[in-house]
C-alpha cells in the first residue's frame, strides 16, 4: 500500500465522536414543543433571549435586515405583524459597464401587531426608543439587534445602528451614500463574501430564487451585510 | 432508504412529529459528529446540532426534494457552523480540543497497533491545521463519507474544485508524513 492509499484509508476510517447521552432527547423536545412547521424564523429567534414574544419590531440600516425579516412574513408570520409603517427609505443607483444599473435599497419600517397602528405611532415609538438607547436602557441582544421596553409596556426591537436615529433624513442619506459608494467599489472588485442561506430560499414571481448574504468589510472596519437573491439557473436546479 | 427518507420528509411537512423524530434518529449522530470535529467542543457541537435541526424544521417546506435530504441537511449544518465560526473569530472561543483523542481512547477502531494509531493522530492533527476550504472537503468527503458530488453541493462549489482541493490536501499530507518520517 503506497503512502496515498494509507492516508486515504486512515482518513476514511476516522473514529466518529459519539453523540452525548441526552442529545437526542433534547432534539426531540424541540419537535415535541412544536418547532416543526412553526415558521417563526428570524424575528422571534432574535428576540427570544430578551422576551419570548414581541409585538413591535423595527428593521433598519441595510437591505439585508429588511429582507431577512420581511421575507418570512410572506410565509405566514403575518399572524404576529398586522401592519408595517415605513419610516425611512433611500435608493442608491450605480450604472454598470454593461448599461445596466445596480441598485441598493435601504429602508426602515416599524411593524406592529396592532392593525390600527399609525405613522404617528411609528415615529413616536422610534423617538422613544432612541431616548431609551441614549439613556442606556436599550439592550443589545445580538450584534446590531437592540431591544427596549417602551412606556406602553410593548417590546421594541431594533435592527441596525441606533445612532442613525439621531440624524436628520438628509444626514442619513449622505452617510449611507458614502457607505454604498465604497460597497459598490468592493462589489465590482469582487471583494466580498457571499454566503448562501438555503433556509431562506424563496419563490419570486414564480421563479425559484437562492437567498444569499454579501458581507463587505469597509475601510473603517465596519462589516455590512446585504441580503439578496438570485434566480436559480437551470444547472443549479438540483441544489435545493 | 431514499424512499423512506422522502416519505418521512413528506410527513414532516404535514407536521407529523413522529416522522420528525424518525428523521432525527437517522441523522442526528452524523450531524453531531460532523460539527463536533469541526468546532472542537462537545458543548458547542450540541448547540450547533440543535440549531441545525431547528433550521431544518422551520425551512423543510422549502426543500423541494431535488437533491438528497442528507445533502440539504449537511448544507444547513455547514452554514450553521460558518455562522458560529464568524461569531467566534473575535477570540472568545477557547482552544479547540483534539476530538480524535477522545474517540481513539474509547474505541481504537481499525488502529490496532501503536504505529497506525500514531499515524492517524498525526494526520488528523494535520487536517485540523489545513485552511478552512481544504479542511471542509476532508471532513465531508472522508470523515462523513459524502461523495464528491454531494460534497460539492454542500459547499456550493464545482465538483472539479472538490477534486482539486482533495489533490492539494493529499499533497500536503504526504509531504508532511515524509518530512516527519525523515525526522524520526
Amino acid at each position: 500500500m503506497n503512502t496515498e492509499d494509507k492516508i486515504k484509508k486512515c482518513l476514511k476510517s476516522a473514529p466518529k465522536p459519539a453523540a452525548p447521552d441526552g442529545l437526542l432527547n433534547r432534539l426531540q423536545e424541540d419537535v415535541a414543543a412544536g418547532e416543526i412547521k412553526k415558521r417563526v424564523t428570524v424575528i422571534r429567534r432574535w428576540f427570544a433571549p430578551a422576551n419570548g414574544s414581541i409585538s413591535l419590531w423595527r428593521v433598519a440600516a441595510a437591505a439585508v435586515i429588511a429582507i431577512a425579516v420581511l421575507l418570512p412574513l410572506s410565509y405566514g408570520a403575518t399572524k404576529t405583524i398586522k401592519r408595517i409603517i415605513k419610516t425611512f427609505e433611500a435608493k442608491f443607483e450605480y450604472p454598470q459597464d454593461d448599461g445596466g444599473v445596480h441598485v441598493y435599497g435601504v429602508g426602515s419600517g416599524i411593524g406592529s401587531s396592532d392593525p390600527n397602528f399609525t405613522e404617528e405611532d411609528a415615529h413616536k415609538a422610534e423617538r422613544e426608543f432612541y431616548e431609551l438607547y441614549k439613556q442606556g436602557k436599550a439592550k443589545e441582544v445580538a450584534p446590531d439587534m437592540w431591544m427596549a421596553t417602551l412606556s406602553n409596556g410593548k417590546g421594541f426591537g431594533y435592527g441596525g445602528d441606533p445612532e442613525m436615529l439621531g440624524l436628520s433624513e438628509a444626514e442619513r442619506k449622505e452617510l449611507l451614500k458614502k457607505q454604498f459608494d465604497e460597497i459598490n467599489e468592493l462589489r465590482k472588485a469582487g471583494r466580498y463574501e457571499k454566503i448562501y442561506k438555503p433556509e431562506h430560499d424563496c419563490v419570486i414571481d414564480g421563479v425559484k430564487h437562492r437567498y444569499f448574504e454579501a458581507r463587505y468589510t469597509l475601510s473603517n472596519g465596519k462589516v455590512v451585510t446585504l441580503g439578496a437573491s438570485e434566480p436559480v439557473k437551470d444547472e443549479d436546479e438540483n441544489k435545493d | 432508504m431514499d424512499n423512506q427518507i422522502k416519505s418521512l420528509c413528506r410527513r414532516v411537512k404535514k407536521a407529523d412529529k413522529n416522522a420528525a423524530s424518525e428523521l432525527l434518529k437517522i441523522y442526528y449522530a452524523d450531524i453531531y459528529s460532523y460539527l463536533r470535529r469541526l468546532c472542537g467542543s462537545r458543548q458547542d457541537a450540541e448547540d450547533l446540532t440543535q440549531q441545525t435541526f431547528l433550521k431544518v424544521w422551520s425551512s423543510l417546506n422549502g426543500f423541494a426534494g431535488r437533491s438528497k435530504f442528507s445533502t440539504w441537511l449537511y448544507r444547513i449544518a455547514h452554514n450553521t457552523f460558518l455562522d458560529w465560526l464568524r461569531r467566534n473569530i473575535a477570540g472568545t472561543q477557547s482552544r479547540p480540543d483534539q476530538w480524535w483523542q477522545e474517540c481513539i481512547d474509547q474505541n481504537p477502531g481499525p488502529f490496532t497497533n501503536l504505529a497506525e494509531r500514531q499515524l492517524a493522530q498525526r494526520l488528523y492533527e494535520a487536517v485540523d491545521k489545513l485552511d478552512e476550504d481544504k479542511k471542509h472537503v476532508v471532513h465531508l468527503h472522508y470523515y462523513q463519507g459524502l461523495s464528491i458530488r454531494e460534497t460539492a453541493k454542500v459547499l456550493d462549489i464545482a465538483t472539479s474544485t472538490v477534486k482539486y482541493r482533495l489533490r492539494e490536501v493529499m499533497k500536503i499530507l504526504k509531504d508532511k508524513l515524509i518530512v516527519e518520517e525523515k525526522e524520526l
